[in-house]
């Protein structure tokens, strides 16, 4: 079954889900790097016989607790909630990590439970510390654990590797680049907790207490982003050969980080006394600069791919591609009222809402296509779409069928010709030039009956300059396959005339809508396509995608939508070719 | 099916139905817990009952986890049941995306308000208040959780839903859900109040035991008065839908199902027994107030089992009918 598309555009849907990721990256660190302070301060406290280290531990601790239930629990819904809407292909990695994630959930309950008796036992098992203490342990290993599994779908979708050879599911969690990005995600956690304790520290009273607390806090935050410099190159040098161009960005963090890694250790653990409000906000900012150019080395996956080498960003897999060349993308489902396929338009529409829009979502709005410079004439979508792995590499595959793609050709240039961009019809070519042919010893065969070698070779379109010139060679001089259709060119009218008669004459009939095939994306271009533009999402709802009863030739868009209609003998007839050319567009193209 | 793959599915089964049950108990008990709070600092101020501020004061320290338990299991429960029921849960969820994304909001609202409503807080005399916004909170999450269960059932709906995902709000399924959520999480609340109760009774805790024990047949009296309700609310919806839902278990062949119905027809009448025993101040008010609350999972989760595999039966039988076109060429075919 099909599932609906999510009515949100996808740059503020990458948008939403770049921020919610990254409140859910933070607040996720800030926990799991906050347990480890909080038990280590625990640990300071049983030596030292110090009542503060254990009031720093307690009071931290249910600090973190509220912030992981508050914080990761509210982003990591609305994060999941939002990622499968937009992206409903997302069930492939719960598929693939299915076990993991399983494992994940078990780990995370266990720590929440524990998590939970940690924090209320503070009195009761004041007796028992080394039990207290073991659910703190259990607390942290648990958290540290589960998230590894995001961290890890997260670092396969750059690079499955050799998952892609053996499916295998030990293959996909350690991926080669999971284990830099794990480590790099650690160590900003235990700096990032590092900040947010001190940023606690600066507020206490006490201005020894303050300053041991951020001297003992600067010292594990300062080594731990020099760590993370270190393992942000690791990283980088995997990526790299992965092919995926993220040394600047993340060559940038790796800076950042060992000039924050100096700071702290030079100032704020040499002269803590001196670390006040200021230089604190400082570091803060800094590290949460640093997460957000983690989340975009992770987020930003470059390429065609959500999931390199497996799936598009349009969430069609690789592997599916010959399956829907024969099935095509539309089915039929629940939630459409009409489970017919939609006619050519609509379903051009809803051909260019499954694989286009993730990347072209501008271009439904009104007028938002721009004036493209690989379709210059009518037909040459449909030619574009044929050599999309040399003319467009950031999708190199078209999925869907035969007819899906001639409706998605008929669809762009239906939105390019209401966006202003009037493609004119085809040139005419010119006539061949003459060919030297070598004289043989023997008298040369008659013309009719050389070799297809022997003919000369077609010549390319001629540039607009000449179009107006070649326009008005006689019909002779066109090439066969314009002179085969000329019963039908008579009876068309030029594409913009038609547009206009269309606005103002009663439907055509049946007849002679077949019959002015050609006109076809003129004549239903004002109308459908606009409801289209309204809304885009999938097949047109009932009423959005209709063609108005003033131009609506009914029965021949049906017939479009007829099987038989798909074989490329007919529909791929390119409405050009049947046409005139039509010296008014080619002038106001000028 | 191998038996590790048979295993697989049965452990899945039993993992979603565990998480569906706990998921739907702990959001009972979000909407429970505000309204029994305030309620219990209303006339705690009233009648000046130290008792009535204690359970109060319990019921708004267990929010927290409350709270956990929901956005845990509920992403547990979504996750498990869009692996076996993908197509539904996934097209109700992006029908209804901008509802269903109101429900971690109105949860963080929640947590949020509860913190403030605490005594440790600076703002903490406004609690009746902040509570109160806190049960509408609970209420508006039952309301679109509920929604977004009938729309994942009731697939006539999504054209509907497509249109207008507000549609859902007038649907019968929707109204026979919301009637049924709402009585559950009465019956869910008065079975806290008793386990609150039952606390007076240990040494430890230095609470009177009278008090502990009205506090039982506080939260008795609506659990059995709304457990009835809920029965007769259920009874007779499906009276009038010719008892579709009976047949469908009798008719399934299923032994597995049968079976579950039996327990749970015995689950609900053992412990509307209990219920109605405390009332009568009759057995042991602790271990009674226990065994309902074990009584009131096991219903649950049978319940909930039960529909789960109602539709995985009928998916399952659609797949063993094989198709005429199939067997029409086959040596020995009819």
């Amino acid at each position: 079954m099909q599932l609906p598309y999510f009515d949100i555009s996808p740059p503020l849907a990458s948008g939403l889900l770049f921020f919610l990721s990254y409140v859910f990256m933070t607040t996720s660190g800030l926990v799991a790097g906050g347990f480890v302070y909080v038990l280590i301060a625990q640990i300071r406290g049983i030596r030292s016989m110090d009542p503060r280290w254990e009031q720093f531990a307690r009071t931290f601790s249910t600090h973190l607790f509220r912030l992981a239930v508050l914080g990761v629990g509210l982003s990591g819904c609305l994060l999941w909630l939002l990622f499968v809407s937009v992206h409903p292909a997302a069930a492939e990695l719960l598929r693939i990590f299915e076990i993991p994630v399983y494992i994940g959930w078990l780990l995370l309950l266990a720590s929440t439970v524990s998590l939970f008796i940690y924090i209320n036992t503070w009195s009761r098992w004041r007796e028992y510390i080394s039990l207290h203490l073991l659910a703190g342990l259990i607390t942290v290993a648990g958290l540290w654990l589960a998230l590894a599994v995001p961290i890890s779908a997260g670092a396969f979708s750059l690079t499955p590797h050799f998952w892609l050879n053996t499916f295998l599911t030990r293959n996909a969690v350690f991926n080669p680049s999971f284990a830099p990005t794990y480590l790099v995600w650690s160590l900003w956690a235990l700096a990032m907790a590092g900040g947010a304790g001190m940023l606690w520290a600066i507020n206490q009273r006490d201005d020894i207490w303050r300053a041991t607390l951020i001297e003992w806090l600067a010292k594990w935050a300062g080594a731990a982003s020099f760590a993370c410099a270190g393992t942000m190159m690791w990283w980088i040098f995997i990526l790299f050969f992965e092919g995926l161009p993220v040394i600047t960005l993340a060559g940038e963090i790796a800076v950042v980080s060992v000039c924050l890694g100096l700071v702290l250790i030079l100032w704020a653990v040499r002269r803590p006394e001196s670390f006040g409000k200021f230089p604190v906000a400082i570091v803060t900012a800094a590290l949460l600069i640093q997460a957000g150019g983690i989340q975009s080395i992770r987020s930003t996956s470059p390429g065609p791919f959500l999931i390199q080498g497996h799936m598009f960003r349009n969430g069609i897999l690789i592997a599916d591609i010959g399956k829907l060349a024969d099935s095509g993308i539309w089915k039929p489902a629940p939630w459409r009222t009409d489970n017919s396929p939609p006619y050519k338009l609509a379903l051009g529409a809803f051909s260019f809402r499954a694989q286009c829009f993730v990347c072209h979502s501008s271009w439904t709005a009104e007028g938002g296509v721009p004036p493209l410079s690989e379709i210059k004439y009518l037909g040459d979508a449909n030619q574009f779409l044929d050599e999309l792995p040399t003319l467009h590499p950031a999708l190199p595959v078209l999925a869907g069928s035969e007819r899906e793609k001639l409706a998605l050709a008929h669809y762009i240039e239906t939105r390019l010709a209401e966006s202003g961009t009037a493609l004119a019809s085809r040139p005419p070519e010119p006539p061949p030039a003459p060919v030297r042919v070598k004289k043989p010893a023997m008298t040369a065969p008659p013309p009719e009956k050389r070799s297809e070698e022997e003919k000369p070779a077609p010549i390319e379109a001629a540039p607009s300059s000449e179009v107006e010139k070649s326009a008005t060679l006689t019909d002779a001089a066109k090439p066969e396959k314009s002179e085969a259709k000329t019963l039908e060119q008579d009876k068309s009218p030029p594409a913009e005339a038609a547009s206009d008669e269309t606005k103002k004459t009663p439907p055509p009939s049946v007849e002679s809508a077949q019959g002015a095939s050609a006109t076809e994306p003129v004549k239903a271009s004002p109308t459908p396509a606009v409801g289209d533009a309204g809304k885009p999402a999938e097949t047109p709802a009932p009423g959005a995608g209709k063609v108005p009863e003033a131009a609506k030739p009914a029965p021949a868009q049906k017939e479009d939508s007829k099987p038989s209609d798909a074989s490329p003998s007919k529909t791929q007839a390119p409405p050009p070719e049947v046409k005139e050319p039509n010296p008014n567009a080619v002038g106001e193209k000028k | 099916m191998s038996f590790s793959a048979t295993t697989l599915f049965v452990s899945g089964h039993l993992a979603t139905s565990l998480a569906v049950t706990f998921f739907a108990l702990f959001i009972f008990t979000l909407v429970a817990i505000p309204w029994l709070a305030a309620h219990m600092r209303f006339w705690g101020n009233r009648n000046r009952k130290k008792s009535y501020f204690t359970s109060a004061d319990l019921l708004v320290q267990m929010s927290m986890p409350c709270l956990a338990g929901v956005f845990f299991f509920g992403m547990v429960s979504f996750h498990l049941v869009s692996l076996r029921h993908s197509s539904a849960l996934m097209t109700v969820i992006i029908l209804m995306a901008p509802l269903v994304v109101a429900v971690p909001f109105l949860c963080f609202v929640w947590g949020a308000f509860f913190i403030l409503s605490r005594k440790l807080s600076r703002w903490a005399e406004n609690d009746l208040l902040y509570l109160l916004a806190v049960g509408v909170a609970a209420a508006g999450a039952l309301v679109i959780v509920t929604a977004l269960i009938a729309g994942a059932v009731d697939k006539s709906l999504w054209p509907n839903i497509r249109e207008n995902a507000a549609s859902v709000f007038v649907s019968p399924s929707f109204l026979f859900g919301l009637v049924a959520a709402g009585l559950a999480s009465f019956v869910v609340g008065g079975i806290l109040l008793m386990l609150i109760g039952r606390r007076s009774f240990f040494w430890e805790r230095g609470v009177s035991v009278s008090e502990g024990a009205f506090l039982i047949q506080m939260g008795a009296a609506p659990s059995l008065f709304a457990a009835i309700l809920l029965i007769g609310w259920a009874g007779s919806w499906w009276l009038a839908g010719g008892l579709k839902p009976l047949r469908d278990v009798i008719f399934s062949g299923d032994i597995v199902l049968l079976s579950l119905s039996g327990v749970l027809v015995v689950g609900v009448v053992a412990m509307l027994e209990m219920l109605a025993s405390v009332l009568k101040k009759k057995g042991n008010a602790p271990r009674t107030s226990f065994t309902v609350a074990v009584l009131l999972f096991v219903v649950v989760f049978f319940a909930t089992s039960i529909f789960l595999r109602l539709d995985l039966s009928g998916a399952l039988k659609r797949v063993q009918v094989a198709p005429k076109a199939m067997t029409q060429g086959l040596p020995g075919a009819r």
